[in-house]
């Protein structure tokens, strides 16, 4: 079994560290890739063919990100057939509700707010990863048109 | 011979003496005229003077022959006939006729009168001349009286004829007329009743006789109708007056009776004609006419009354002329000037006045006008008149027409009010209206300024929270893990002192995360809707107790909860609240040996209030008023950690609810918060 693909979705470079060093400390061996905005994060998830990167098995998505903000960015993952059923935790500093209620509105499958404190940041990541990639049953691959 | 009488000498002498035989013979005619004793023979002259006197005409006449002769024969004349030259023409007859004869007055010596019988002859000459005339006279007196009784007596028969008749016609007269009827003599007795008066009265005839006709008269009024007909009958002149009459079945009737005098033939009255006809109805209609009239006085005076009470002044008009008949005295106050007396709408120009354009009413413009020609009720009017000493003034016309019971127009009525200081007093209150209306209008530009304001505010506000949730804690957590990573990562290399400064570090650097949440949530408590429900308070302290309990396990606090308490609120928000005040109580209870926490509710001034008690630290109540306001402690972080912002988080979910909250405590001796939710009709 190959490393699972996580695409992190997140344009501080030190939240990117942290997230990094969080899901090596909670013991996941998983292959990160990153992109810094939404832009980005269409463009790898729903470019042309030759164009996009492979599909992860989950997203970790930002909300307040440059250029396309994280929730068209959603939206735009559940609009199109090949991504509609992947797994997308919303992963952000904000407890607004509005933000909240959005996200589950568009079809986020978590909502995980980021703690200060590392230990329990490592702790969130340890838990997501766990239930995401072990224990949660991936939703069948949808094949290209 | 003296005594019978003379032959005139110049008729000897005319004659001339003549032998015995013609002497004796003219001497013997001459004797026998003068001896005959019942004519009266006398010659008169070609002019009717007197020539012979015989002893008749001296016994006839009473004149002596030298009274007489030579005198003219119309002395024996009556006046009358002496006037009209009767003489002349009996002459003119005899002479052209050769006689005359008549019957007629002669006037004696003494000046009475004797019906004679007369004859006249022409006397001619031997040759055919005339020489003058005999006039043959006799008294006929005697036989003329005989004639006259005679006549008289026949007159007298037809009169009385006459007399019954016209009687029988005045009974006929009498008993077809439906009046009671009676006939009385010229002395005023009654003795005949016509049959309308038997059926009337129920008298018999018998009952009548004498003055049996008091007995149905009333005796309050008989001697005054017994008194003026007596008067009537000694006058001769018609009697009338009113009187009430008995009927048959003793009602009384009120009747008009009259009489009148009926006359004969030679003017003297000889009946009286009476009538009494009915008049009970014209009475009683008088009598409800009197009535009706001191009604109408009575209603007129009160109506005057009325309206020279009325503060406006009140005028009428006849219909459909327009003639003003009446004004009340309110009338000259508002008009300026007395009633301008007014036959016809036309005259109604003379009023002068103005429509709130300047305009001038027309006659038929006037609202009294229109209610007398069109039947308009016209309502609050505004009509300018300017008064006598050239002030202008304004009036409020109300009129209306006045109907008889078919609807018919009779009369319009007006009334005027001054509204000159009403108008004046109107524009005052209008151009005040306008300013406040200028002045709210600006106070709502600057509220509506202000929101707009408030509005801006509150989002840059959302977006600072929104900032602050996202921007504030990514470089806390980037303090706290790298912090940690250094810890970890070069903890070889580190000394003690340093990974201990790196724990501050992170500690500070999470104490702010837990001062920013706490911001946070103060700003939702402040924006959040407010959604009321009835909130059951004890099961929710129930449920922050428990949170309290888990987060904490290592502590023992004795909780009392009262059962039932519940409220109108939002449950989010009043949550809020009493995570603040129980976590409060919680906290500041850390170094009791016993700690123990009350929640229930009490009225405190006639109002339901809600208070957390516990037996912690309490606090001095001269800071009492810092307690509520953000950032402000009254402990010291190292002896009880704390934001500053809890109770200030309450205050606000209070005040929210209209309600309010304080403190009550004492240092060492725990403290008591208390707060209400008015508005919320809060129950235990």
């Amino acid at each position: 079994m190959s490393q699972a693909l996580i695409l992190l979705v997140e344009d501080d470079p030190m939240d990117v560290k942290l997230t990094r060093r969080a899901l090596t400390k909670a013991g996941l061996h998983v292959s990160l890739e990153v992109v810094e905005d939404g832009e980005q994060a269409v463009a790898y998830l729903l470019g042309p063919d030759d164009k996009r990167g492979p599909l992860p098995s989950l997203v970790l998505l930002d909300l307040k990100l440059p250029k396309i903000s994280g929730h068209q960015v959603l939206e735009r993952i559940r609009a199109d057939p090949r991504t509609r059923r992947l797994p997308v935790i919303v992963l952000t500093s904000s407890l607004e509700e509005t933000d909240l209620a959005r996200s589950y509105d568009l079809g986020a499958n978590s909502y995980v707010r980021k703690p200060v404190e590392f230990d329990a940041f490592v702790e969130a990541a340890r838990q997501v990863g766990a239930y995401w990639l072990v224990l949660n049953q991936a939703p069948p691959v949808v094949n290209g048109p | 011979m003296a005594d019978f009488g003379v032959v005139p000498e110049t008729a000897g002498q005319q004659d001339g003496p003549a032998g015995w035989d013609r002497a004796g013979t003219d001497q013997l005619f001459r004797l026998l005229v003068s001896a005959v004793w019942d004519y009266a023979i006398i010659a008169l002259d070609a002019r009717g003077r007197v020539l012979t006197w015989n002893t008749g005409a001296r016994r006839l006449y009473g004149y002596r022959p030298e009274e007489i002769v030579g005198r003219p024969v119309s002395r024996l004349y009556t006046q009358e006939d002496r006037d009209a030259r009767h003489l002349d023409d009996e002459l003119r007859t005899a002479r052209e006729a050769g006689s005359f004869h008549e019957e007629g007055w002669r006037v004696r010596r003494d000046g009475s009168r004797f019906w004679a019988s007369v004859a006249i002859t022409r006397i001619d000459g031997d040759d055919g001349e005339l020489l003058g005339f005999a006039k043959i006279t006799r008294d006929m007196t005697d036989k003329q009286q005989a004639q006259e009784a005679e006549l008289e007596r026949q007159r007298r028969e037809l009169e009385l004829a006459q007399l019954r008749e016209r009687e029988e016609q005045l009974h006929m007269l009498a008993n077809s007329i439906p009046q009671l009827a009676w006939i009385a003599d010229e002395t005023g007795d009654i003795f005949w009743y016509n049959r309308r008066w038997y059926e009337y009265t129920g008298m018999t005839a018998d009952q009548m006789k004498g003055a049996g006709w008091q007995r149905v008269h009333h005796p309050a009024e008989l001697a005054r109708v017994v008194d003026g007909f007596n008067r009537a009958v000694a006058a001769g002149e018609a009697w009338e007056d009113t009187f009430p009459i008995r009927n048959r079945t003793g009602e009384w009737r009120w009747f008009l009776s009259r009489a009148v005098p009926i006359r004969g033939a030679d003017g003297r009255i000889f009946r009286w004609l009476g009538s009494n006809t009915d008049v009970t109805e014209q009475v009683e209609l008088a009598r409800q006419r009197d009535r009706l009239l001191k009604d109408v006085d009575f209603e007129r005076a009160r109506f005057e009354a009325v309206m020279n009470q009325m503060p406006a002044a009140v005028i009428v008009g006849e219909a459909p002329s327009g003639k003003l008949v009446f004004a009340n005295s309110r009338m000259d106050a508002v008009w300026g000037h007395p009633l301008i007396q007014s036959e016809s709408i036309d005259d109604y120009a003379r009023w002068g006045g103005f429509h709130p354009d300047g305009r001038p009413y027309a006659p038929d413009e006037w609202p009294l006008a229109r209610a007398i020609q069109r039947g308009e009720i016209v309502d609050a009017e505004e009509v300018a008149i300017d008064w006598p000493d050239g002030q202008r003034r304004w009036l409020r016309l109300s009129a209306a027409p006045v109907r008889a019971a078919d609807g018919q127009i009779l009369a319009g009525v007006v009334l005027c009010q001054d509204i000159t200081d009403e108008k004046t007093a109107h524009r005052q209150l209008a151009e005040s209206e306008a300013r406040f209306r200028a002045l709210t209008e600006e106070l709502e530009r600057t509220v509506a300024h202000r929101t707009q304001e408030l509005l801006a505010a509150n989002k840059e506000l959302e977006a600072f929270s929104y900032s602050v949730s996202h921007d504030l804690r990514a470089p806390l957590r980037a303090i706290d893990g790298f912090s940690k990573a250094l810890a970890e990562d070069y903890a070889a290399l580190l000394p003690a002192d340093a990974k201990e400064l790196l724990s501050d570090v992170r500690q500070a650097a999470q104490r702010m995360a837990g001062l920013i949440d706490d911001l946070l949530r103060l700003s939702r408590v402040t924006r959040a809707p407010l959604t009321r429900t009835r909130v059951d308070l004890t099961r929710l302290a129930e449920t922050v107790t428990a949170d309290l309990r888990r987060g904490d396990p290592e502590r023992d606090v004795t909780v009392h909860i009262q059962a039932g308490v519940t409220a109108e609120a939002d449950e989010a928000l009043i949550r809020v609240a009493l995570e603040n005040l129980f976590g409060n109580a919680w906290k500041f209870t850390a170094r009791q040996p016993h700690p123990e926490i009350w929640f229930g509710s009490e009225l405190v001034d006639g109002t339901q209030a809600f208070f957390v008690r516990d037996n912690g630290a309490g606090f001095d109540m001269a800071y009492g008023d810092k307690l509520f306001v953000s950032f402000q402690r009254l402990h010291a972080n190292s002896e009880f950690p704390g934001t500053g912002i809890g109770l200030a988080t309450v205050q606000r979910v209070v005040r929210r609810h209209g309600g309010r909250a304080w403190a009550v405590g004492e240092p060492g001796r725990g403290a008591t918060f208390s707060f209400t939710l008015d508005g919320g009709g809060a129950t235990s």
